[in-house]
């Protein structure tokens, strides 16, 4: 379930993040409480507790007392413009870094964008 | 919880087993004298022959019962609590043993005398086999020292391992002094016209003083068997 | 309710063998901490004195502030389980062994133990004797979770258990830490299965603590350099380095504690590739350094 290697806590932000970026989790939906993350992924529940504090922090979801956690209304969009901000240092940079050292010119790579972004409509 | 912990649990098992086990025994003597009868005349007490190996039957089951003190204390409970509550088991234990087999030997003279055989007793007893009074006592006197003893022996070889071997000497000088009192184990050299009650106290005593000191504060083997 | 662990100066030595030196400790009540260590470093031991089944040459422990031996205010709200466990005879069997616990436990629970002795379908008519190893491992876990003791402590509780039976065993605890919190302290070799469940994590190595570190931490502790030897150990240079591999030219070397934002800048700048290092793998290096140090030293 988790890898060895990164904080778990970090690993299960991340999953809920992902989450709610695919809209697997909606707005204003409640989210697992730590203590049945924790009896479901058999983690510590601190562990788990850390991880919805850092999404709270983060503004992904919000506690309502007593009753739970809950995504937040705005979180979906939120993690997008996070993503989009980071998409071209994380994904483009590193890309065209590995075309140049494997001698791929770019306008082989922009046909190729173009195809999959044909064939795949508007995206996922 | 309750109080005495350790002691109503010895009480609830161990005694009723012990008790369980002896019951038969006996009766299963009735049977033995009975056929043997057919062949010839009775003229040996079967309930006195039992006696012969009690002693050492005493010894076996205190030596493993020393197993229950890391078990106690594997459940929470002290060395302490075992050293005070175990020895109260034995009192009572011993005690109940004692007046069964007294039971065992009125029952066996009226069954005797119905039949006029003769109800002759070991050489070195204390008693004749209708001295009821004295028969408890020297039972009981017998195995609590027996018994305390085989606890001393086998917490002391728990505690050292084959070191505990040296705990054999104190445990044959305890035995072979109060043998010759009781009647139960009786070398030529043994001052019988010692009093039966002082002695048992005495030899009781010491017998627990030497488990004290193996148990107070005994350490846990790390590996169980 | 939970209780604290605390030692000072603790020591024990088995005749003239030091299993245990100096050890300080000062562990809260009320988390799930994880033992671990190679064989022979003192785990079992430690344990055992924490638990009160041993004296200590020198030192004090005290559980929940009060000491431990043959305090039994203390010692039967203490449980530990040992591998072999201990919970009875050979010979007893294991409905007569319950019967036991509930005389001897202040807080043992009975309709809890009967639930657990179901769940991990073990036979009440049988004696220890004639469980196998899975199942008498199985058994002191039953003990010891349903004694409730706010201390429970278990030493490879897990030992011959097969994969399904030690993942119940990581179910039912945290099932109950989380209906009823208590200090659990855990021994384990399975480092990677049951590392999760840990708040935190110390590890003993020849009888001393080498690290305390909150579990989540010390996943990020362990770095891996790796690039041209030259490059690598000029960038090593006052870091604390666990192990260093070679391959031909490249060196892979590993290295413990928190990079700084500069470090990692300079790795990148000089074309050095950063990887984490996994607990297990810090475990293995951490432990093994102060074996090679010991040697060294002996030498």
């Amino acid at each position: 379930m988790f890898d060895d290697h990164s904080p778990i806590y970090r690993q299960i932000a991340e999953q809920i993040k992902a989450d709610v970026l695919r809209g697997v989790l909606n707005a204003e939906e409640q989210v697992m409480s730590t203590n049945q993350y924790a009896a479901h992924y058999r983690i510590n529940p601190a562990t788990a507790a850390k991880a919805f504090q850092h999404l709270v922090d983060e503004g992904v979801i919000y506690k309502r007392r007593g009753v739970g956690m809950f995504v937040s209304a705005d979180a979906q969009g939120r993690l997008r413009d996070q993503r989009r901000e980071r998409f071209f240092a994380d994904v483009l940079e590193p890309m065209v870094a590995e075309a140049q050292a494997l001698g791929i010119p770019a306008a082989e790579i922009q046909t190729r964008i173009q195809q999959l972004f044909d064939q795949g409509g508007n995206g996922r | 919880m309750t109080r005495w912990p350790i002691l109503r649990y010895l009480l609830s098992s161990h005694t009723v087993f012990l008790l369980l086990v002896l019951i038969p025994i006996y009766l299963f003597v009735g049977v033995v004298v009975g056929a043997v009868s057919i062949y010839v005349d009775i003229r040996l007490s079967g309930v006195d022959v039992v006696g012969q190996v009690l002693p050492w039957a005493a010894l076996g089951y205190g030596a493993s019962t020393s197993n229950l003190l890391p078990t106690m204390l594997v459940h929470g409970r002290t060395r302490r609590e075992f050293l005070t509550q175990h020895p109260i088991f034995q009192v009572i234990t011993t005690g109940l043993v004692a007046a069964l087999i007294t039971g065992c030997y009125a029952i066996e003279t009226a069954a005797y005398r119905a039949l006029d055989w003769e109800q002759k007793v070991q050489q070195q007893r204390i008693y004749a086999a209708d001295e009821y009074g004295t028969i408890f006592t020297a039972y009981w006197s017998m195995l609590l020292i027996w018994l305390m003893v085989g606890v001393f022996v086998g917490v002391a070889f728990y505690r050292w391992e084959a070191g505990g071997g040296l705990a054999l000497i104190p445990a044959a000088v305890l035995v072979v002094l109060s043998g010759g009192v009781n009647g139960f184990f009786s070398l030529p050299f043994a001052r019988t016209d010692l009093p039966l009650l002082p002695v048992t106290v005495v030899a009781v005593a010491i017998a627990y003083g030497l488990l004290w000191l193996s148990g107070r504060d005994v350490s846990l083997r790390a590996k169980v068997a | 309710m939970t209780l604290s662990i605390r030692t000072d100066g603790l020591r024990v030595c088995y005749g003239d063998t030091e299993a245990l030196g100096d050890l300080t400790l000062d562990l809260p009540g009320g988390k799930i901490y994880g033992l671990l260590g190679r064989n022979g470093a003192g785990k079992s031991t430690l344990l055992a004195t924490l638990a009160g089944f041993r004296k200590p040459t020198a030192g004090t422990v005290r559980i929940g502030g009060e000491p431990i031996f043959e305090n039994l205010p203390v010692t039967s709200r203490t449980c530990l389980i040992r591998d072999d466990s201990g919970v009875g005879d050979t010979g007893d069997n294991l409905r007569d062994i319950l019967d036991m616990a509930k005389h001897l436990r202040p807080d043992w629970d009975d309709k809890y133990a009967g639930e657990l002795m179901d769940r991990f379908t073990l036979p009440r008519k049988k004696t220890v004797g004639q469980l196998s190893r899975g199942q008498r491992s199985a058994f002191g876990v039953v003990v010891g979770l349903a004694s409730r003791a706010p201390l429970t402590m278990f030493d490879e509780a897990h030992l011959g258990m097969d994969a399904p039976t030690r993942q119940l065993f990581l179910d039912e605890l945290l099932r109950d830490y989380l209906a009823r919190p208590r200090t659990f302290v855990i021994s384990t070799h399975l480092i990677e299965e049951q590392s999760p469940i840990f708040e935190e994590v110390l590890i003993i190595d020849r009888g001393r603590l080498l690290v305390r570190e909150e579990l989540d931490e010390l996943r990020t502790r362990g770095v891996s350099v790796t690039g041209p030897a030259e490059l690598v150990e000029e960038f090593v240079t006052g870091l604390t380095v666990l192990s260093r591999q070679r391959l031909g030219p490249t060196v892979q070397a590993m290295v413990y504690g928190l990079l700084d934002e500069e470090h990692r800048r300079r790795a990148r700048a000089k074309g050095l590739e950063l990887g984490p290092v996994g607990v297990q793998d810090l475990f293995i290096h951490l432990t093994d350094n102060g074996r090679t140090e010991a040697e060294g030293a002996i030498r």
